[in-house]
């Protein structure tokens, strides 16, 4: 057995930033990550746009005109989360900076500050339009300098509780399919969203709720399961965001007959909306309608969404200039999670925090704001991280219950000798399709999670190699994201 | 359109040599190579190996060969290659563990050694605000700075095929992302480094690694550094300079 003061599940902008803080306050400590992953692979880095900080320099931004903005975007927030966050984010921009973030930056030196949708001010702070690329990049430097052990390819299977004391993580070693229990007086789940439960989605392969569903599976209640947010402008195919700022510049959206078909500049729920009654209505070309940027000037392009031009020529082929970029709304954000207080602790659990998009503290109200998300993940990562170094002097190993390798063990030796008729692939299929953005009503969804849990329970396993196998890492992911997925409905249906 | 992939199949355990195996995939216009994988995985045969991130080639897991070149899967459009036959392999030079799946472990060490953080002498301004940095000194390590580490420049580099010790390219790059950070001062550290017996001197410029997916000159990048190196042996280096002009610039 693997002993370590804290174990971070999650290698992306909250799990590294949370092992950093722990790391530099309390430099004794004995931190490590645990990671399905390269850790420089995370699904963190999809998020391209900017991290939102009121720095106020390129313009007269304050901290409580992002805390406006937050709100009046979010409408639900829990307005201390949204204090803590609009306070706090700016010193995090720049601690970000001091470890070398390579910032777009303005004439007078200062990290520039672009416009978005839902501010009333420029206030993200971006590295070209790989932003969350350049974090993840940034802080595992800082991994790599602080000497903090990484365990990449290992698969969380689940929390080792003990009552009410978490002790840990069963890990699976996806290269050699062996099963490990690490011990840690500390748990901290970092393991991001969902996404991978929505058939267009902007989300990484990686995102399929383990954390999530290993909280389930320990009794740990989900808040917010239903506030999931959609973006209109999803590449057809991919579900990849091209930034909304391509509407605000002029951009037009067109139907089958190429014509204009709403109101571009309207909200982007509204433009949502919009679209998918458009495709609804058999108006839609193949299912996704077109958005024309022919009319803007390359240049502009180039320099304000370059991504615009590689997703069209890498996943349609076009040419965007002389082409028509084929688009449909694609799941964007997940907000659901392990409900935390602002230091990332979950309540009623002892040794156990959460941090990043698997926790839900209320920040983002019912949807975030552009930018708040990365925010977020680095300002509540780093209170965490120095909210448990704190307590860590006091902390000590607990028992490690006898059951934890063998449940761990169970699970996987059962699904390796699954012989079912039904088709893993098809069962995943078949889930993100329902939860698709044109997807039946709630009611009809819960029942559909039903009898896909029961298919799942005939899938037959056909890789029996224990080296890599990915198939059986599959299984476990669609495993843990039908219990997701359960979750989101019941949610969506109590929300009514 | 129906296209032939043909496929190795190998298990470093077991396997001595792989086995080729052929699927027949149906491709619209907007099938990726990694969506073609998937497709084969789903619906042909669920035990073939490969990984998959982000699906936008920004994270760097689905490096791999097609049709002769390192490419990633995921931003590969399959009727972009003009072929009805496409051949696919793991990232040559690399550990094969199975099938598509290669051992990035001592790619990432070697990135380890080249202090992949920034080093720096310049104190944080008083305030707590950022470093300044001009327009044009960020502009010089922006493009650097997007590597996402997929490996197909070290993977296509025939020195690090024969000489597995040698840094490679994507390393290399990383060095030089921090060499020209006009905030950096461990350029000298950076510079030994890099100049050592494993370093940029084992490139002989055959500039494979320049082919990358995310358009990083890293051929180049090697040698900016190599000439780097040799000015400040003669004494026409600019190390010291460099720290003035960060002052000077804004």
């Amino acid at each position: 057995m693997i002993q370590h003061d804290v174990i971070v599940v999650g290698s992306g902008i909250a799990g590294m930033r949370c092992a950093l803080e722990i790391k530099r306050t309390a430099p004794q400590a004995n931190v490590a990550i645990v990671t399905k992953q390269y850790p420089v692979r995370a699904a963190s880095v999809v998020e391209r746009t900017g991290i939102a900080a009121a720095l106020g320099n390129s313009s007269d931004d304050s901290v409580d005109a992002h805390i406006s903005d937050t709100l009046a975007y979010g409408k639900s927030n829990n307005a201390a989360a949204v204090k803590a966050l609009c306070e706090l984010a700016p010193a995090a921009v720049y601690e970000l900076e001091h470890m070398g973030l390579p910032f777009s930056r303005l004439k007078t030196g200062r990290i520039a500050q672009q416009p978005a949708y839902g501010h009333s001010q420029p206030r993200l702070a971006n590295a070209g339009d790989q932003t969350g690329h350049a974090i993840v990049t940034t802080l595992y430097g800082e991994v790599v300098r602080f000497g903090i052990q990484v365990y990449p390819e290992q698969f969380m299977l689940g929390l080792v509780v003990d009552g009410k004391n978490v002790r840990g993580v069963s890990v699976l070693d996806i290269r050699s399919s062996e099963i490990n229990v690490i011990n840690a007086k500390v748990t901290v789940l970092a393991t991001g969203s969902y996404g991978q439960l929505y058939a267009n989605s902007a989300d990484s392969y990686a995102s399929t709720g383990d954390g999530h569903a290993a909280a389930l599976r320990a009794g740990i209640n989900l808040t917010g399961m239903d506030l999931v947010s959609f973006h209109p402008l999803g590449v057809a195919n991919t579900g990849l965001i091209i930034n909304e700022r391509v509407l605000a510049d002029g951009a037009h959206l067109l139907n089958a007959s190429e014509k204009r078909f709403t109101n571009e500049l309207a909200s982007l729920d509204v433009v949502t909306a919009a679209i998918n009654a458009e495709i609804a209505a058999g108006n839609g070309v193949d299912g996704h309608v077109w958005l024309d940027v022919r009319h803007l000037s390359t240049s502009q392009i180039r320099e304000r969404y370059p991504h615009v031009l590689d997703y069209a020529e890498d996943f349609a082929g076009v040419n965007p200039k002389h082409d028509l970029i084929p688009v449909k709304p694609t799941q964007q954000a997940t907000l659901g999670g392990l409900a935390t207080d602002l230091n990332g602790s979950v309540a009623g659990f002892e040794g156990l925090y959460a941090v990043g998009a698997c926790a839900n503290n209320g920040v983002h109200g019912e949807q975030a704001l552009p930018g708040n998300e990365l925010a977020a993940a680095v300002v509540f990562a780093k209170l965490a991280g120095a909210a448990i170094a704190a307590k860590l002097g006091a902390a000590v190993y607990g028992n490690v219950p006898s059951y934890a390798t063998s449940n761990a063990s169970d699970e996987i030796e059962g699904l390796l000798g699954q012989k079912g008729a039904h088709k893993l692939g098809l069962v995943r299929k078949n889930l993100r399709h329902a939860f698709s953005s044109q997807s039946a009503s709630n009611e009809q969804q819960v029942g559909f999670v039903h009898s896909l849990r029961d298919q799942f329970g005939q899938i037959g396993l056909h890789d029996k190699n224990r080296r890599f196998n990915t198939e059986l890492l599959e299984a476990l992911e669609l495993d843990r994201l039908l219990d997701v997925a359960d979750a989101v409905a019941k949610a969506s249906v109590a929300a009514l | 359109m129906k296209v032939t992939f043909r496929v190795p199949r190998f298990d470093a355990a077991t396997d001595f040599t792989a086995k080729y195996q052929i699927y027949h995939v149906e491709v619209t216009p907007y099938t990726t190579i990694l969506d073609a994988l998937n497709i084969i995985k789903e619906e042909q045969d669920s035990t073939l190996a490969f990984r998959r991130g982000s699906q936008s080639g920004i994270d760097g897991s689905c490096g791999m060969m097609v049709n002769g070149r390192n490419r990633l899967a995921s931003t590969t459009r399959v009727m972009g290659l003009n072929a009805t036959e496409i051949a696919l392999g793991p990232l040559p030079g690399f550990p094969v563990i199975r099938d598509l799946v290669v051992d990035f472990d001592s790619f990432f060490a070697k990135d380890a050694v080249m202090l992949p953080y920034l080093v720096t002498d310049i104190a944080k301004p008083e305030d707590g605000k950022e470093r300044l940095q001009s327009p044009k000194d960020a502009n010089r390590i922006a493009l650097a700075a997007t590597c996402n580490q997929c490996g197909c420049c070290t993977s296509a580099c025939p020195v690090h095929w024969s000489n597995g010790e040698y840094y490679g390219p994507s390393a290399l790059t990383r060095a030089y992302r921090f060499v020209e950070d006009s905030r950096d001062t461990a350029i000298k550290a950076r510079l030994e480094i890099v100049g050592s017996e494993t370093g940029v001197w084992r490139c002989h410029t055959i500039f494979n690694c320049s082919e990358c997916p995310k358009s990083i000159p890293n051929g180049e990048n090697i040698q900016a550094l190599k000439r780097k190196i040799m000015l400040n042996k003669i004494g026409l280096g600019r190390i010291e300079v460099k720290v003035a002009r960060t002052e000077a610039t804004v």
